[in-house]
């Protein structure tokens, strides 16, 4: 035998695998699509026997030979490792992707800001200077100075300040909020939240946003919450 | 007369030219045959089976309701592409093009055809689910398209809900703030919701202002620039692709689970 | 005279009036099984669903709102470019909900003669898709745009000032098709009225198919074929949603109280809303004593008030009135339909707590978010 018999062979044995014509409509038959293949198979001149016949012929075929069977062990480790794998990669994409919605880097305004001399603020008031800008109310009382942040807590809308009742009233849902920053009616679920507040070597006020001090909590003792005046 | 005689000349012209015979292959649907034809050969039309029970097309038990959701999710898609034209989902630049929609663009009614389009939608797609319960068209075999469309109903609302922020008006961001907040109070993936505190380890905390739902809904703390951008993507892309999806589910499964519900 | 009519509906709409009100008339229009279904009878209700019915809730609708158009108050609400669709959709729904159950009621008689539903005998002939349903499509096709075209040509799309993140408007609404859920903000926290709930409003509806297993009634209208749950849910549909759009629409204003319709929105109007939870009635008001300074002592009244509301109360209602639900459900059934019903009733159940008795929080652990 030489090299160049070999793939002679080989094509011959491929083109032997396909199948003859006729059987294609057999499948189909089989498929259960009864009246379109049974017009077909009147006009290739296929029986219904002979169709019985065929598929009888074809069904060995089709099943896996003895020695390929896979115990059941086998089976199962190789499934539960397949879809372990599956998963695994699904579930590292879907973290990758979820990682991606948060950005490494913010760009958003600086978070503290300086407020002028505790002198600036007369006791008893609720200074709205740095609502606008900063989204927060310094408020003075008889022994020391908070900074309050406008955001109610239910649902993060501004409350307006309304001197002559006294309170913050929020009008999306109807908060109303003490004016030292405690829930009383409507749907808040607790206090407004202070900011931590400190005064600078030349004792000018800086507010610092990204540390919150929270009553419910009982924070609002902490010394960093207030200035003492 | 005559003047008929030359209609009938010319339209059997017309028909009989190979520009039309290539476009039209069943010719003018006169007999019971070519009018079946029609509605299997075309592409749009075979959304309809061939033939229908006669309760079927009436108004009394269908209400138009389905298809006027679906004629109007049409209507939505070419005026909001339109819109995209003169848009910049920009803090700078949005409210502005909102505005020049109506001062400065031709025809300026295109932003309104979309908003009243968009609540028509909403008003179609809630009177459809009426009816569906009404005549009990949920019941096996449907059971799963009723599913399909209440999926279709909360994306219909979550369309309107980042539409919304767009025209970048209080309006806009005060309705986002509310629900971007109610999203921030989820349990535990939200800083607001009960149980986040509980995913800590010592002093870390998982779930902080800037890694929350809210934060990823956002794409920032509060409803600024990153957000806009966020709901314009959503809302122009993303969200009409998911609908298209449940929407081809949706119509398939109304024909293959028996066509459109009647008594047995 | 005006005038005191006027005073009057301002009174009467208050949703602590009218809330009850609807529900008790809800129980006798939608009977819910066959004691209230011969009340309703009796009663003679059911010709809300005739001709003349129909026309008598269209009529009263719409004279309603001719009436309210001469108050200025009223105008403002009702002509603001987005409430204009919220007045459509009170006249679809009534008009649509006559239409259904009329053909329910149609049916129904034809069905206790012995005869088959309206739907069946059309249903006899088969006609062809090519033309009669395409000319239908295409009317209705041309209807719709012409509406949409008239509307977005009389009215414009609603734009207010550029964006401010600092000043809130007073009130400051979602849009109106979220409304309900925000109507349920008042009485619940965002975690549940915003998050938990519609979930379980999602859910739900995903497992209507699931629940009613009732074989009747699929594919016509009907009512008593299947009166249980379209009584059910007509209660979801017109009472809290519908209803409670209309609420959040025409009757929140400026702090989110509530107004008349003929009201002016005052925007210094003092409503008092001090409220009180659950665990300071009972420590405070009943005992007399400071509140507990650990958590889940303090909050275990709630705890158990919860308890028995989800975990009793199934229990009694299969042996009780849900007796013959609980038999044709199953158990597996039985469970997820009792759950979704006693959360369905938690709100107006809440509702009632806040106006009647100015509970807050049945369980209130603000420490921790977790305030029901």
């Amino acid at each position: 035998m030489s090299d160049k018999n070999k793939p002679q062979k080989n094509k011959s044995q491929k083109t032997s695998k396909i199948p003859p014509r006729p059987t294609a409509p057999t499948q189909d038959a089989a498929g259960g699509a009864d009246q379109a293949s049974n017009s077909q198979n009147k006009q290739i001149g296929v029986t219904p026997q002979e169709l019985q016949k065929k598929s009888a012929v074809a069904t060995p075929i089709v099943r896996a030979p003895e020695g390929e069977n896979v115990d059941r062990r086998t089976f199962i480790k190789w499934a539960a490792l397949g879809w372990t794998a599956f998963a695994a990669v699904i579930g590292g994409y879907g973290t990758l992707l979820l990682r991606y919605l948060f950005p490494n880097v913010l760009f958003e305004p600086k978070q503290s800001f300086r407020a002028g001399y505790p002198d600036d603020y007369t006791v008893g008031e609720v200074n709205e200077n740095f609502k606008e800008t900063q989204a927060v109310w310094i408020v003075r009382d008889a022994e020391k100075i908070y900074a309050l942040s406008t955001v109610c807590t239910h649902l993060g809308c501004t409350p307006n300040w309304l001197e002559s009742e006294g309170k913050y009233k929020c009008p999306c849902h109807g908060s109303g909020f003490y004016k030292n920053g405690i829930n009383f009616e409507g749907p808040a679920p607790r206090p407004l939240e202070r900011f931590k507040i400190t005064q600078a070597p030349d004792g000018e006020i800086i507010v610092d946003k990204t540390k919150k001090f929270q009553q419910e909590k009982g924070e609002w003792t902490d010394p960093e919450s207030f200035i003492l005046v | 007369m005559s003047e008929n005689n030359a209609w009938k000349k010319f339209q059997s012209f017309v028909v009989n030219t190979q520009v039309w015979r290539a476009i039209f292959r069943t010719g003018i649907p006169t007999t019971p045959r070519q009018r079946m034809m029609v509605v299997l050969n075309g592409v749009f039309l075979h959304l309809h089976p061939v033939r229908l029970p006669k309760h079927a097309v009436k108004v009394k038990y269908t209400w138009c309701m389905g298809g006027l959701s679906f004629f109007v999710f049409l209507v939505l898609t070419i005026t909001g592409i339109l819109l995209m034209f003169y848009y910049r989902p920009t803090v700078e630049y949005a409210y502005g093009d909102i505005i020049d929609l109506r001062e400065q663009v031709p025809l300026g009614i295109m932003r309104e055809i979309h908003r009243w389009g968009a609540h028509l939608m909403v008003i179609t797609v809630w009177l459809h689910m009426f009816r569906v319960f009404m005549t009990g068209s949920y019941k096996p075999p449907r059971e799963f398209n009723w599913a399909v469309g209440v999926i279709l109903l909360v994306l219909t609302m979550l369309m309107s809900f980042t539409g919304y922020l767009l025209p970048w008006d209080q309006l806009a961001i005060w309705a986002i703030t509310v629900g971007s907040n109610m999203a921030g109070a989820t349990p535990f993936v939200g800083t607001g919701g009960p149980g986040s505190s509980l995913l800590a380890i010592g002093d870390v905390n998982f779930v902080t202002s800037t890694s929350d739902a809210k934060f990823a809904m956002l794409g920032g703390r509060f409803v600024g620039e990153a957000a806009l951008l966020r709901f314009y993507v959503l809302h122009c892309i993303g969200l009409p692709f998911v609908m298209m999806i449940f929407m081809i589910v949706h119509f398939w499964r109304v024909r293959k689970d028996g066509g459109i519900s009647g008594p047995t | 005279m005006i005038e005191a009519i006027k005073a009057f509906i301002n009174k009467f709409t208050n949703p602590q009036i009218l809330f009850p009100l609807l529900a008790v008339v809800y129980v006798f229009v939608f009977p819910i099984n066959k004691f209230f279904l011969r009340i309703n009878e009796r009663l003679g209700i059911y010709k809300l669903w005739t001709n003349a019915g129909g026309a008598l809730m269209i009529g009263t609708l719409f004279s309603f709102f001719c009436f309210g158009m001469t108050d200025a108050n009223f105008r403002k609400i009702v002509t603001k470019p987005d409430n204009v669709p919220i007045v459509g959709l009170l006249f679809l729904v009534v008009f649509f909900l006559w239409f259904a159950m009329k053909q329910a009621y149609e049916n129904d008689a034809r069905i206790a003669a012995g005869k088959r539903p309206n739907e069946a005998e059309d249903a006899k002939e088969k006609i062809l898709v090519w033309p009669d349903l395409v000319y239908i499509e295409l009317i209705a096709l041309i209807l719709c745009s012409v509406l949409l075209l008239v509307w977005a040509m009389s009215l414009h799309a609603p734009i207010e000032e550029p964006a401010n993140p600092s000043v809130s408007p007073n009130p400051s609404k979602a849009p109106w098709y979220f409304l309900g859920l925000q109507e349920m903000l008042v009485y619940f926290d965002p975690w549940l009225a915003g998050v938990v709930f519609p979930t379980v409003i999602l859910l739900g509806l995903m497992s209507i198919p699931f629940i009613d297993n009732n074989t009747k009634g699929s594919g016509y209208y009907t009512f008593k074929d299947r009166q249980m749950a379209v009584s059910m849910f007509m209660f979801l549909w017109l009472v809290l949603w519908i209803f409670l759009i209309s609420v959040g629409t025409f009757l929140r204003g400026p702090n989110w109280n509530f107004f008349g319709p003929f009201e002016y929105w005052d925007s210094h109007k003092l409503a008092a809303l001090t409220n009180i939870n659950l665990s300071e009635y009972v420590y405070m008001i009943w005992m007399k004593r400071e509140l507990p300074t650990n958590i889940l002592l303090r909050e275990m009244w709630g705890f158990l008030v919860l308890g028995i509301y989800f975990g009793l109360m199934p229990l009694l209602f299969a042996k009780t009135f849900l007796k013959n639900v609980f038999k044709n459900l199953g158990p597996l059934r039985y469970s997820v339909f009792v759950i979704l019903l006693l959360l369905t009733l938690s709100l107006p159940i809440k509702m009632l707590l806040r106006w009647a008795f100015n509970v807050k929080y049945i369980i209130a652990i603000p420490e921790f978010f977790f305030n029901i």
